[in-house]
């Protein structure tokens, strides 16, 4: 949140402050299941999850990858039930449910905070936008490209890893799940990508060799990252 | 759930290293269908050759192999 919001030691202290229950999420387990009333917001701590829409027969589009640090459903504060769900990956998640009164106590009293979770919706939907026009109009290759470099920056400015070196934990089903198509599918592109020496990928360990080469085949631009006066306050 | 391997022998062999779970043979197979669709959907965006004797294959984790998916089985044309 401080990469995008200035916030003054005393508004930093409140969001500290708040007491949230911390709870642990085994791996494909819902954190918030499709159709929940939920009272409140969670902060991901450790882990990947990702909020996913389902088809009767089973099938997933996942719709965002939060990785730690990241508010993931602070829109449940205005709207408290939504259709969606959001479950770990495959890996364990520790998550704090921040209870909705909490919050709505702490942007009231300062406005501050309440621009800065704006902005941290803000950011949530440019991302969903890139996200539409992946799976909308960009191809395989090109959108498992964007979606690696994309997932690089963000873990990066997480502090979880550098933008061309980065884990991440998810099984093949998942990352397909995000990219639209086939876990098949899916594979045979990386290994494109792996061949033409784009990238080295090692387990879960994502080596991206040329990220220029990578940012170019993904058409990646990460301006929808940043913010275009860094972080700012208006007094 | 059982974990199964769908092996894709394409212009390039793409072996399922890391497999998939299903509750049986039938989604396997099913899926297996449904990825060689995906890939040729691509190749007919991207303007590539459909070969329609490439495969998919769905083994056991330990290889064996349960079933063969051709792409020529999958789509269906009509001059």
């Amino acid at each position: 949140m401080l990469q995008r919001s200035v916030l003054t030691e005393e508004e930093q202290a409140a969001i500290c402050s708040l007491e949230g229950r911390e709870a642990g999420i085994e791996p494909h387990r819902d954190i918030v299941r499709p159709g929940e009333h939920t009272d409140y917001s969670c902060l991901v701590v450790s882990g990947l999850a990702a909020r996913f829409g389902q088809l009767r027969d089973g099938h997933r589009q996942i719709t965002a990858i939060h990785i730690a640090g990241d508010m993931c459903d602070l829109y449940s504060l205005m709207l408290p039930k939504v259709e969606w769900a959001i479950q770990a990956l495959s890996s364990p998640v520790k998550i704090l449910k921040v209870p909705h009164r909490d919050l709505l106590k702490l942007v009231r009293a300062y406005p501050a905070v309440a621009e800065a979770f704006w902005r941290d919706c803000v950011a949530d939907g440019s991302i969903l936008a890139q996200w539409v026009v992946n799976v909308g109009r960009r191809d395989a290759r090109m959108r498992t490209a964007h979606l690696l470099c994309e997932l690089g920056v963000r873990m990066e400015r997480a502090g979880l890893g550098r933008r061309d070196a980065y884990t991440l934990d998810i099984v093949q089903t998942q990352l397909a799940d995000a990219l639209g198509m086939t876990p098949v599918h899916m594979n045979r592109i990386i290994r494109g990508l792996r061949e033409d020496g784009l990238l080295v990928t090692r387990r879960r360990d994502i080596h991206i060799t040329d990220w220029a080469a990578l940012a170019a085949a993904g058409g990646f631009e990460g301006g929808y990252l940043e913010y275009e006066d860094g972080p700012h306050r208006r007094l | 759930m059982t974990r199964y391997h769908l092996n894709l022998f394409n212009d390039t062999d793409i072996l399922d290293e890391e497999g998939q779970d299903f509750p049986n043979i039938a989604a396997a197979v099913a899926e297996a269908v449904r990825s060689a669709r995906d890939i040729i959907a691509e190749h007919v965006l991207t303007g590539r050759t459909i070969h329609l004797q490439h495969r998919m294959e769905v083994t056991d984790p330990e290889g064996r192999l349960l079933s063969t998916v051709r792409f020529g089985d999958v789509v269906r044309f009509e001059q």
